[in-house]
């Protein structure tokens, strides 16, 4: 593992394993590379988000000859036995590069398999218990750490909190209630009244929270754990119930958290870009590299996740961002500062002569 | 046709008078009128009593805000079921409601984001949702298939249409008077009551007597009942149909209105909690699956009971496990008990 990475790695463990790269007699193909997509919910915003980055940015390999122009996209819609017939139907169809969000640790290993023996290089977005697949993502543990730890420091370690948790039974979250839950420790001044699942949905969160407010009109709330892309649904909740807002820390990095940060500096404690765009483009960077010749030495790619600070969050937030904007904000800030992090974890083979960014 | 001609069993009533009808000094007489009146006044049984269990167990739930708030959600929930209802009682049902509801979030939102007039924005809605309504029914009627699979292949092309228009990098806006609507301090005029538990009361009333005393709402019930029988008694079936269908379509907009409103961002996935809830406020107000029986009045019960019950897990502490778990098991309790009685076809 590169010196300079470690720090990424530091939680991993807890949630899924690494193994040594198993692509090391890949052979890159030639001629136009065809890209595909599996994916397990395109009704998930964050979902729909990666495949418009995964489109831009194969257009624009494709522009210069270097892709299929036809980006095949399959959707098994919460179903792993679908997704896994799915990823069986790309790898046998002639897919050089698989793009794979999954949510399931196990359920893909005999098909990473499969894909070794096709030459077929599949990229996870997701973690995994298995080896044949490269992985490229971030410490959700960290991440979520983080992400309590300057919650319960904002509020001086005293008050209520809500914990909105994402979609029971998915690994990330269970991995970010551990974390917030360990975040949490030695201070007794800090309470969690409330906690129950938003399924990291904005509407469902905001219906969940609403609900929470009507059976508890005694009970103030101070702050708010936000296990992914619910913090603002909540405070929306709070609003229109007439309650006054709570302190939180924003993880999604999209519009409508902007301007929440925005308009209300003072409530957010700590944020970061964990957008689709850039984990789309740090996957694209890996691909790139390998089909380029060159190889890491694990199978996983861990990248820490951007985030605007207060001297940055120029760059990210623009004037026509509102707390109703669905929209992510652009990756480019965070995209040279990605590529610069991955090129420690490869050798060998040719240079990249350019990698190609989402719009 | 008369306006007289079709009429169908309706609603409990009915069945108390049949179980009254049986012979005077019967042993079992006096035990099927009292279980026939008990089971048809369940859900007016319950929606009290789930409310005083939340006031004794929720410290200070017996206040304006709580009560906004759950009728609040309960009009979400009884405005998407209004359609829902008329669909069960003509013998169909309308799968395709979440994913109306989704593409109306996301038409609101995004054409208001593009200055488009709000007027215009509720025309185009409405037009769609009748197109809607009528493929899903005019689909049913000329492939002689349930509605269960034409309404699940509308949910279908209407989920693709919204992820296609939405396309993960959208932004939306929606006025400050739609949030209010459905905020718990929004106000109605001078009335402090947000408007969607206004438009729901109204709504209510509407479509309890456009089921019970219009022509088309008797023949509802006429399909529902027997729809061979209907056809032969000249009930208007595919038009029955499309108006149904065109209703609950247009219904599922209207909460995807609101619901841009609520969480002011384009999803199109907003609609997907009403999937099951919808029937599940249809079934516990004791409409029956079957269709020719129910009725709007006992799904408004089911929407309260839904929230109320809902409200009350989550405030003595219950995750939302147990909250589907008590859900299924008051579903599996009142259907057996309404279950009991026969199909309205069976009884002509």
């Amino acid at each position: 593992m590169p010196a300079g990475a470690q720090a990424n790695y530091a939680n991993y463990q807890l949630y899924a394993k690494l193994y040594p790269n198993a692509y090391q007699n890949f052979t890159p193909p030639t001629g136009p590379v065809k890209y595909c997509e599996s994916t397990f919910y395109l009704g998930n915003t964050y979902q729909q988000g990666e495949i418009t980055a995964f489109k831009q940015m194969i257009a624009k390999l494709a522009k210069d000859g270097k892709a299929e122009s036809n980006f095949i996209v399959q959707n098994s819609n919460n179903s792993v036995a679908t997704q896994v017939s799915q990823l069986q139907s790309e790898i046998q169809s002639g897919c050089d590069v698989i793009f794979l969000n999954n949510n399931s640790t196990t359920a893909f290993c005999d098909q990473y398999t499969n894909a070794i023996k096709k030459n077929v290089l599949v990229i996870s977005l997701d973690p995994s218990y298995c080896n044949n697949a490269i992985t490229v993502s971030f410490d959700v543990y960290e991440n979520s750490y983080q992400l309590a730890a300057n919650l319960y420091k904002g509020m001086n370690y005293q008050g209520n909190l809500l914990e909105i948790t994402g979609i029971p039974g998915v690994a990330d979250a269970a991995t970010a209630t551990a974390a917030a839950t360990a975040a949490m420790k030695g201070h007794p001044g800090l309470k969690v009244v409330g906690s129950y699942t938003g399924q990291w949905t904005a509407s469902v969160a905001q219906t969940a929270t609403a609900q929470w407010i009507a059976s508890h009109p005694g009970i103030k709330v101070d702050g708010i754990i936000d296990e992914g892309a619910m913090g603002v649904a909540a405070e929306t909740a709070l609003q229109q119930a007439g309650r006054p807002l709570a302190k939180v820390s924003l993880q999604e990095g999209d519009c409508q958290e902007l301007a929440f940060q925005k308009q209300n500096p003072s409530l957010v404690t700590y944020m970061t870009d964990q957008a689709p765009a850039p984990g789309a483009y740090a996957s694209m960077n890996v691909a790139l590299r390998i089909l380029a010749g060159q190889q890491p030495a694990l199978d996983t790619i861990l990248y820490p996740i951007p985030g605007p600070t207060a001297a940055t969050f120029n760059q990210w937030y623009t004037s026509d961002m509102t707390v109703s904007s669905a929209c992510f904000a652009s990756p480019k800030p965070a995209l040279p500062a990605i590529t610069s992090y991955l090129g420690q974890f490869f050798t060998g083979g040719t240079q990249v002569a350019s990698f190609p960014e989402p719009s | 046709m008369t306006d007289s001609t079709p009429v169908a069993a309706t609603d409990g009533p009915s069945e108390t008078s049949r179980a009254a009808r049986q012979p005077a000094g019967a042993p079992n007489n006096l035990t099927a009128v009292v279980a026939a009146n008990f089971t048809s006044a369940l859900p007016y049984i319950l929606v009290p009593v789930l409310f005083i269990l939340s006031v004794i167990f929720i410290p200070g739930y017996f206040s304006k805000s709580s009560i906004i708030s759950l009728l609040i959600l309960s009009s979400l929930l009884g405005l998407s079921s209004l359609g829902q209802t008329m669909t069960i009682v003509a013998g169909g049902i309308d799968l395709s409601i979440p994913a109306v509801i989704g593409l109306s979030d996301i038409i609101v939102t995004q054409l208001y984001y593009q200055h488009w007039s709000l007027p215009l924005i509720f025309l185009a809605i409405a037009a769609l949702a009748i197109l809607i309504g009528t493929i899903s029914a005019v689909a049913s009627v000329l492939l002689r298939v349930h509605s269960l699979i034409t309404t699940f292949g509308m949910s279908l092309i209407v989920s693709g249409v919204a992820l296609e228009w939405s396309n993960g990098a959208t932004s939306g806006l929606v006025p400050g008077w739609l949030t209010s609507s459905v905020s718990v301090i929004g106000k109605t005029g001078p009335i402090p009551i947000p408007a969607i538990i206004i438009v729901w009361a109204v709504g209510s009333v509407l479509a309890v007597l456009f089921m019970n005393r219009t022509r088309i709402g008797r023949e509802t019930y006429a399909l529902g009942a027997n729809a061979v029988a209907a056809r032969l008694a000249t009930v208007r079936s595919t038009w029955v149909q499309v108006v149904v269908f065109s209703v609950s379509a247009l219904c599922a907009a209207m909460v995807g209105i609101f619901l841009a409103g609520y969480s002011g961002i384009p999803d199109p996935t907003v609609g997907e909690p009403y999937f099951f809830q919808t029937i599940t406020a249809v079934v516990i107000g004791g409409t029956s699956l079957l269709g020719g029986r129910g009725g709007y009045l006992r799904t408004v019960l089911g929407a309260l009971i839904v929230a109320e019950l809902t409200t009350l897990l989550v405030g003595v502490g219950f995750n939302a496990s147990f909250q589907e778990l008590a859900l299924g098991i008051l579903v599996i309790l009142l259907t057996s008990s309404y279950g009991r009685e026969l199909k309205v076809a069976a009884k002509i």
